[in-house]
């Protein structure tokens, strides 16, 4: 992961992105036990806004410095790492809110524990909930918070199925 | 619940408290270890007619070949 937070300054640096924020399953790891995942994945926000077409230079420069596609994701070091451009209002403040963790001594930009779950929330499958669970039982986020940040971002049914599935709520 | 079996579920508890709290690199660490442990299994499974795919993989392979539906 070192790589990777090593690729992801530097593609800050030379303007590739103008930021990041790791999530999914990496992100999770912060917060809670390990858990067994295939790949890394990377919110970013791209010059000229967040259009597929505008991933060319990111993978342009990855190929330079080695790192070879793979399937979906390009090969960094231990991690396939899938670059995802925010998708959504909730995805922006995520990226934009984003905490700065340490890997190795290398800073990496983390979404929060709250934005994890609400992104959760919003996909909604099953790993979703479980994902939203482990973060609840880790004490890592509330479900007051969860709530309130799914209510601003349009998410109250998907809050509200999970927490009448997993929380007893009437 | 006897007592012994309670205490053992205890440690159990407070172990898997303790394994939240390592370090993020650790648990980064162990995922990777976690992950190709997984693979190796699967290879494993392969030589008796196996895809030599992770469960996940074989998923995502079966969703690729799958004929895009109209308006998808």
């Amino acid at each position: 992961m070192r790589d990777v937070a090593t690729l992801l300054n530097e593609m800050v640096a030379a303007g590739v992105i103008e930021t990041y924020a790791v999530f999914g399953a990496v992100a999770q790891m912060r917060y809670t036990e390990a858990v067994v995942t295939l790949d890394a994945d990377v919110l970013v926000a791209l010059p000229g806004g967040n259009e597929l077409v505008l991933l060319t230079p990111l993978y342009a420069f990855c190929l330079q410095r080695g790192f070879l596609p793979e399937g979906e994701a390009v090969r960094v070091g231990d991690w396939p790492v899938q670059f995802i451009p925010a998708f959504s209002p909730l995805t922006e403040e995520a990226m934009r809110d984003a905490e700065v963790g340490e890997v190795d001594g290398i800073p990496l930009r983390v979404v929060s524990a709250v934005h994890l779950a609400a992104i959760a929330i919003s996909a909604g499958r099953a790993k979703d909930h479980a994902r939203v669970l482990g973060l609840l039982e880790a004490g890592a986020v509330s479900a007051a918070q969860v709530a309130a940040v799914c209510m601003r971002h349009g998410l109250a049914p998907g809050w509200h199925c999970f927490a009448r599935r997993f929380l007893d709520e009437r | 619940m006897r007592d012994e079996i309670k205490a053992l579920l205890v440690r159990h508890a407070e172990w898997q408290r303790h394994r939240s709290r390592l370090s993020w690199e650790e648990k980064l660490r162990q995922a990777v270890a976690m992950r190709e442990s997984l693979r190796s299994y699967v290879r494993i499974g392969s030589v008796a007619g196996h895809s030599g795919q992770t469960p996940a993989e074989s998923n995502r392979t079966a969703a690729a070949r799958r004929p895009a539906r109209p308006g998808s």
